[in-house]
């Protein structure tokens, strides 16, 4: 089970940040909670280093600077913003957070919410499901069966790009697998059925 | 345990928790607890089982998701008990929810007489053979090496044996249950009925909660334990 290793939250209240604090900790020991009583203060702390943090937000810190949030978040696109609401929120606010969770829900959600993949957050970044020209040209030589290398050598292009553009064609089709792949591009006209027998 | 409203002890009627928990009488059943449960407490249908209560609730709010392994209050003696379950839950794989998934490929793959779909069923295939050799694997090696550690008095003769490549079949094994679910929900053309496919769904979902638990239940508390025994074992 892979949780985030850094968890910060940002609540004013004392009392609601130990209470997430001591629900985090029964499930994940050695997360690592870090309390950020005002926005000026979490914008500081999330560096480059904070590749797969957690923020747990009360979402009065950013009521008045939207915008600003909206960025923030456009910068750090892995991290997973969870708003903790436990007096009114706009709903227009929604969209903001990748999950809302209320002072009223079981203490389950928060726990399931840190447990879930990334890829099911509840708002996706604006990656559409259509695959680009060069991420069809590495599945259907993915499909081919050719491997990380032969696949970087005809494309000319680096391993790691081709990891990159892997990575990027599991998350918009939500398969992995080769053999799934190959069936996501026949099914898509990106390969003929022909070539697979 | 088991939510924020109600506490189950050992002295809760078994039949209560079930019907509280529907999806707990599939555990009794793994545990070889069989319906009706009439009034029996939890602690005496865990006792007829040789089952110690305090195993069947830990493993039952795994099931609920109301708590994650491992605790520190199970010891080598509750080996036997969780093998059982084990067992019983590959018998449900092999011989109920896979046969069952197969069936509704079959029919989406002759209603609609694509090629896409049959290209789908044999992808199913050979991941339903896959994780027969694993479970086979499970059955024929694994789980007799535990009964050995279990009877043997002393280390002299217990095959050596190691369980690393648990973690990585499992993985494997949810991965293309996973591109299974995706195929069906985002890309499988629509021709398809749609009843056999929202069944097919749920199956699939059904099988891909039970199959995270049960590993969890091997790789968190299974293999631990017998790590544990197998220290006790060089100790003597």
């Amino acid at each position: 089970m892979k949780l985030p290793r850094t968890i910060y939250i940002a609540e004013p209240s004392e009392v609601i940040y130990e209470g997430l604090a001591a629900i985090i900790r029964r499930t994940c020991p050695s997360c690592e909670i870090k309390h950020v009583t005002d926005f000026q203060l979490l914008e500081k702390n999330l560096g480059p280093s904070t590749a797969s943090a957690t923020v747990i937000i009360n979402p009065s810190f950013i009521q008045y600077q939207q915008k600003h949030f909206s960025e923030i978040r456009a910068e750090y696109t892995s991290v997973v913003w969870i708003a903790f609401v436990y007096a009114l929120m706009d709903p227009k606010m929604n969209p903001l957070f990748d999950h809302i969770v209320t002072a009223n829900d079981p203490a389950q959600v928060i726990v399931d919410i840190l447990h879930s993949k990334p890829s099911e957050k509840l708002t996706e970044p604006e990656t559409p499901d259509i695959l680009s020209e060069r991420e069809k040209d590495v599945l259907i030589h993915l499909t081919a069966g050719l491997s990380n290398k032969e696949i970087a050598d005809q494309l000319n292009i680096s391993i790691n790009t081709v990891i990159t553009h892997r990575k990027n064609i599991s998350q918009k089709t939500g398969i992995k697998t080769v053999s799934g792949l190959t069936i996501y591009a026949v099914l898509n006209q990106i390969i003929s059925i022909e070539k697979i027998r | 345990m088991f939510g924020n409203r109600t506490f189950y002890t050992e002295k809760t009627e078994l039949s209560g928790l079930v019907i509280n928990h529907p999806r707990l009488v599939q555990v009794c059943e793994y545990f070889g607890m069989v319906l009706p449960y009439g009034q029996k407490t939890i602690a005496a249908a865990c006792s007829e089982r040789n089952i110690r209560p305090a195993l069947f609730l830990s493993i039952s709010a795994l099931y609920c998701k109301t708590a994650d392994a491992p605790r520190e209050d199970l010891t080598p003696s509750d080996i036997p008990a969780i093998v059982v379950l084990l067992k019983n839950t590959h018998r449900y794989y092999l011989e109920e929810i896979y046969p069952e998934i197969q069936q509704h490929i079959q029919l989406l793959s002759e209603n609609t007489r694509s090629e896409e779909m049959r290209l789908v069923e044999k992808f199913f295939d050979e991941y339903f053979s896959e994780v027969k050799a694993h479970l086979d694997y499970e059955n024929q090696l694994v789980f007799p090496y535990i009964e050995q550690l279990l009877t043997v008095k002393n280390n002299e003769s217990h095959t050596p044996y190691s369980v690393q490549d648990y973690q990585e079949h499992h993985d494997d094994i949810e991965q293309k249950l996973d591109d299974l679910i995706n195929l069906l929900i985002r890309h499988l053309p629509d021709q398809c009925d749609q009843k056999i496919r929202r069944n097919l769904y749920f199956l699939l979902k059904r099988l891909d909660d039970d199959l995270k638990i049960h590993s969890q239940i091997e790789e968190q508390i299974l293999i631990p334990l017998v790590r544990m025994l197998e220290q006790n074992l060089q100790r003597q």
